[in-house]
Order: structure tokens, then C-alpha cells, then sequence
């Protein structure tokens, strides 16, 4: 039964990138250009209008950017993704998880892509490979945690609450300024640094800057409560869509 | 075998909220309120009534895609599929991609659907659309593909929404003719129909839903005079020609 249901996530996944990139002329070359194209954005705005003084601005950049858009991608089209999904499960009877974690292996694949384009810019800019690479797949794998874990539970409650939806830019707007994406986390004073050590994303950023630029291993007394969150987050998410499994179809 | 019984509800009520209503509004509805009945394996059972009388509604508890707010609905373990015309797609995917989706959804499994890809390209019969996203059918083509994917889903119980007749009078001719075998092989079948003169061909049985209520249970010609009786019809059994005003009725929907 799981097994069927991976294979049908993994189709549908596979599915809507397919589709997707046969939209447009680009195709899957917007998987690369649309990071890039992010980061030329706030390179100018913060390097040549608000002269930032970070050493290697753009790698540093270009390394939060591209956890922060894996975050709120997955975030933003999982919570619509249920609501998105009616027509489709009015019809016929299957699990509502389906449709954000489709969301999420859809945009794992991309963010992983950008993360090979991440680490070439890295390596672009005179860093070398060292051993602390290792932690890299760990880090990875949190921010995948995380990203589910938020995107399962928007999921279960956008269909109750529609403002919600729109609510979430701003939030995840806000976020972006809360994660360390354009500052480093550690010039800020020691009291604002530990309000924002509390966002797990800010943490996980900084922790995959400080491997991919100073070859630094990551703290694990940080990344516990990251963990412990998105997994309490990750069985809330489940346990809500499974409850209203056989609710959502009657929401419009 | 043909005593086993397949669906057994008892007192069902369906509420729908509105939502974004605020918790002080009295914004529900109850689509269905009471119903009950039972179904056996084998036989085909025919839903009348008006349109909003909670029709859809019921094959959407057979099919288990929503659980009632009330009463009990206990389900034989075995495979239902839901047929109707509208088949919910995902318009952004190809036809090809969908059949896939769909077949998966419904329980088939990957190699079962790719040997039933051809039969089911050549029953829609809509050519090299096949592989274009569906935002670019009509919907007659749409609603070939949805009918000839569901025909071939391996099932033991056929729900039918309307789904009698798809697409244009060629393919409608078709459709009933493969439909009404289908329904006559071995299948249990519930089909809400608006049409009389199938439920009186087809069915052995008669539910009759009023406002969410399903009525006392009569047999098929009875229960059929009774629907067309509270809608100032009559079912002329004995007169010379039931056909013309059967088609009638069946045409004033």
C-alpha cells in the first residue's frame, strides 16, 4: 500500500516537472536561470545600493537564497495544494498526502539541481572541497524535514482557512529577513542573535555557509531543536490530512 | 454468492459547511439527511430524484470519497469505482500522463495500465491528443477519455454519475451499448440517472431520494409512477405507445 502510494507520488511528480517545463520556451533551463536570476536581484539591491561589506557577497548570497526558495516554495505550493487538488479527488477516492508531498518531490529535485549550480559558483570563487562536505547531505536532509513538516500542516488547514493563503507571502516574506539570507547572523548583537537562532531556517543556513565557505562542521546542539520541530511538525501534518482525509472533498 | 451484501447504510446524513463562514452563522447544509438501505452483490440499483436531492452526494459515501456526518455505512471489501463525466483531470497534464494518474489512483497497477493504454487511446479515439496537455481538448474529448479510462478499471462495483452517455451521438451511441454490457456481466451497480427509460431497462431495483430522504423502497414500475407522480407526470404502463412519452420525460430534464 505505501509502496503504491510512493509510486504514485513519484509519477505525479515526475509528471508536473515534465509539464511544467514544456510551458515554456526556457524549459528546464528555468530551473537554473530562476535562482540566478534571484540572486542578481538582491546582489544589486544589497551590493550596489546598501554597499553590504560581506566578504564573497555573492556566494554568500546566492547559498541562502537558494535554502530559502527550496523553504517557501515548498511551503507556499503545498499549503494550496489540497484546495488545488479538488477536482481531482471529488472523483475518486485516494490519500490526501499525495498532494504535498508530491509539492515537495517536485521541488527537491529542483533544489537539488540548483544545489550542484551552488556549489559550482562556490568552487567558481577559489573555495575548495573540504572534509566537512560530509555534513552536507545531513544539513540537506534537515532543511527537507523542515520544509515538510511546515508545508504538511499548511496543507491540512489552508482548505478551512482560505486567508491563510494569502497571509503566508507576508509570513514568508517577513522570513526571509528572519533567516540570515543577506547578513550574517553573527555580527548582530548577542541578543538579537539568539532570537534569531531560534528560526531552525536561519540556523540551517548558516550552518551550510559555514561548511560551503570556511569549511566549518556543523554545530549539532543547533540543529536539535530543527530536528525535534520539523519531525513533531511532520506527524502533526500527517496526522491532520489523515483525519480530514475524507472531509476535504466536501470543502470548496 | 448473490446474498452478499456489499453496502449496508443505515440512517446516513451528509452535512456540508460553508467555508470561511463565521462559527455564529448557521451556514451548514444537510444534503442528505436519512437514508437507508442495503445493497447486495449483483444487483443494479437505480437512484432517482430531483436534481439536488443529494444523488451525487450518496455515490460520493458508496465510494468512500467522503464519510458521512451521521449514521453508519459499512462497505464489503471490495473495489468501487465511481464513473462520471466530468472525470476529474488535471488539465495541465497530457492525456497519456493522465490515464496513467488515473489508472494508478484507482488501484491499478503501472504494467496493467500500459496494457491497457492502446484499447483505451482507441476507444476515445482521440488521436495524437494523446500526448497534449488537456487544457486543449474539447470537452467531448475529455469526456471520451474520462469514460474510456474507467471502462477499463477492473472493478467489482460500478458507481454511475450521469456517466451514460459522453461525448457526441456516434460516441453516446457507443458508450451506452458498452456501458449497458458492462452493467449486464457481473458488476453490482448503483447509477443515478435522470434518464427513466434506462433505470427501467436496466435496473432490478429502485432507490428514491426526496431532499436528502431516501423513500420507502418499491418495486421499479411502482417506485417510477411515484417519482413521475410528484412531478405531475404519469407512466402510461398500459397505454399504446409508452415509448414517445417515456422519451418525453426523460427529454424535459
Amino acid at each position: 500500500m505505501l509502496l503504491k502510494n510512493l509510486n504514485l507520488v513519484l509519477y505525479r511528480s515526475a509528471a508536473e516537472l515534465k509539464s511544467e517545463a514544456t510551458r515554456t520556451y526556457a524549459g528546464y533551463l528555468w530551473w537554473i536561470l530562476d535562482p540566478l536570476l534571484s540572486l542578481g536581484v538582491y546582489y544589486v539591491a544589497f551590493n550596489y545600493i546598501f554597499h553590504r561589506k560581506t566578504e564573497h557577497f555573492a556566494v554568500f548570497l546566492f547559498s541562502g537564497i537558494v535554502v530559502y526558495r527550496f523553504f517557501s516554495g515548498t511551503v507556499v505550493r503545498g499549503a494550496g495544494s489540497i484546495i488545488a487538488g479538488h477536482s481531482l479527488m471529488y472523483y475518486m477516492y485516494f490519500h490526501k498526502i499525495l498532494f504535498p508531498l508530491s509539492v515537495v518531490v517536485v521541488n527537491l529535485i529542483k533544489f537539488l539541481i540548483t544545489l550542484l549550480l551552488v556549489i559550482a559558483v562556490v568552487w567558481i570563487s577559489g573555495f575548495r572541497p573540504t572534509w566537512s562536505y560530509l555534513a552536507l547531505p545531513f544539513l540537506i536532509g534537515l532543511v527537507v524535514l523542515i520544509s515538510t513538516g511546515v508545508s504538511l500542516v499548511c496543507a491540512a488547514l489552508t482548505p478551512f482557512f482560505p486567508d491563510f493563503q494569502l497571509l503566508l507571502s507576508t509570513i514568508l516574506h517577513l522570513l526571509i529577513f528572519l533567516s540570515g539570507v543577506f547578513y550574517e547572523i553573527s555580527k548582530l548583537t548577542p541578543r538579537m542573535q539568539s532570537i534569531i537562532r531560534l528560526n531552525p531556517l536561519a540556523v540551517l543556513i548558516e550552518q551550510i555557509r559555514g561548511i560551503l565557505l570556511y569549511g566549518q562542521w556543523p554545530n549539532l546542539i543547533f540543529l536539535l531543536p530543527g530536528l525535534l520541530v520539523s519531525i513533531l511538525l511532520i506527524v502533526l501534518g500527517w496526522w491532520l490530512i489523515h483525519k480530514f482525509n475524507r472531509y476535504y472533498p466536501k470543502l470548496r | 454468492m448473490k446474498n452478499d451484501l456489499i453496502f449496508d447504510l443505515r440512517d446516513i446524513g451528509v452535512r456540508y459547511r460553508k467555508v470561511a463562514s463565521m462559527p455564529w452563522k448557521n451556514n451548514s447544509f444537510w444534503a442528505l439527511k436519512q437514508v437507508s438501505f442495503q445493497i447486495f452483490r449483483g444487483q443494479i440499483l437505480g437512484l432517482i430524484g430531483r436534481n439536488g436531492a443529494g444523488k451525487s452526494t450518496l455515490l460520493r459515501v458508496l465510494a468512500g470519497i467522503i464519510r458521512p456526518d451521521c449514521g453508519t455505512c459499512s462497505r464489503a471489501d471490495v473495489r468501487i469505482t465511481l464513473q462520471s463525466a466530468n472525470a476529474g483531470f488535471d488539465q495541465r497534464l497530457t492525456g497519456r500522463q493522465n490515464v496513467m494518474l488515473k489508472g494508478l489512483l484507482l488501484g491499478m497497477e503501472k504494467r496493467q495500465i500500459l496494457r491497457s493504454m492502446d484499447r483505451i487511446m482507441e476507444l476515445a479515439d482521440i488521436g495524437e491528443f494523446i500526448d497534449q496537455p488537456m487544457m486543449y481538448y474539447s470537452s467531448g474529448m475529455k469526456a471520451r477519455l474520462g469514460f474510456s479510462i474507467s471502462y477499463f478499471v477492473e472493478t467489482d462495483v460500478i458507481l454511475l454519475d450521469e456517466a451514460l452517455s459522453p461525448g457526441d451521438a456516434a460516441f453516446k451511441a457507443k458508450a451506452n451499448e458498452l456501458i449497458k454490457k458492462k452493467i449486464q456481466s457481473h458488476h453490482t451497480v448503483v447509477m443515478a440517472s435522470h434518464s427513466i427509460s434506462n433505470i427501467q431497462d436496466l435496473c432490478d431495483r429502485v432507490i428514491h431520494l426526496e431532499k436528502g430522504c431516501s423513500l420507502e423502497e418499491l418495486p421499479v414500475e411502482q417506485s417510477l409512477q411515484r417519482y413521475l407522480q410528484a412531478r405531475g407526470k404519469r407512466l402510461p404502463l398500459d397505454s399504446k405507445s409508452p415509448k414517445s412519452c417515456l422519451e418525453e420525460v426523460s427529454a424535459d430534464r
